[in-house]
């Protein structure tokens, strides 16, 4: 597994210590789709993305999503996993796991995809993107801006 | 593309591990049972291909929203 790898805190002009940015390499045994040969993405979490945080490829500096709880947009949100998605990311039945919501931003408004989650494993470092068959939540929900 | 017939009940074996068996066939479709290994995901096109199309828009939109955190951190560490 690889550790956390964690960047360290920035002075700023002022002087004052900026919160650091956390970063961690996740595997992604299957890739994301359309993405398949991006394995490795780092967690982005900082005090400037947030509510936000970022997913970026390890695997190509050009590749990256903005991802959000979607807890935060959908307070009833509930997906169950099968056992055979908990086992593709190595987790147990009552392993507690991250929920991410890619997020895409275009010219007028932003969306989450609450229909095709990013789900993690955080004792194992392994995620992947897995893709709801039925419509109960939608592929772009509408972040409100205003 | 291989092409082949099957009847109710029969199947099509893929590789190691991957089956796929007609369970009933008529008017509004065929229903078909798939087993596959667990690390093989298993979709309908339709909508493994609209995710996908989701994926690559929102890849593409992040680049110049990286740009604009920058700036954003940029006007923090000017405070």
């Amino acid at each position: 597994m690889t550790p956390p790898a964690t960047s360290s805190a920035a002075v700023n002009s002022a002087g004052a210590v900026t919160q650091p940015a956390t970063t961690t390499v996740v595997e992604f045994p299957s890739g994301i789709p359309g993405f398949e040969t991006h394995r490795r993405f780092v967690l982005i979490a900082s005090v400037e993305l947030s509510p936000l945080g970022c997913l970026k490829s390890v695997d190509s500096s050009d590749v990256s999503f903005l991802v959000i709880d979607p807890r935060l947009l959908s307070f009833s949100y509930d997906i169950t996993l099968s056992d055979l998605e908990r086992a593709r990311i190595g987790a147990g039945p009552d392993e507690p796991l991250l929920w991410l919501a890619i997020v895409t931003i275009t010219e007028n408004n932003a969306t989450a995809n609450l229909r095709a989650p990013v789900v993690i494993n955080p004792g194992k470092m392994l995620g992947c993107q897995v893709i709801r068959e039925n419509d109960q939540y939608p592929v772009q929900f509408v972040i409100s801006l205003g | 593309m291989l092409v082949v017939t099957r009847k109710l009940n029969e199947a099509i074996v893929i590789g190691d591990g991957i089956e796929i068996v007609v369970l009933r066939s008529g008017h509004e479709g065929v229903r078909l049972g798939i087993t596959a290994p667990s690390h093989v995901p298993v979709h309908r096109r339709e909508i493994y291909d609209t995710i996908r199309a989701a994926n690559a828009s929102a890849a593409g939109a992040s680049a110049h929203i990286e740009g604009l955190v920058e700036r954003l951190r940029q006007r923090i560490e000017q405070w």
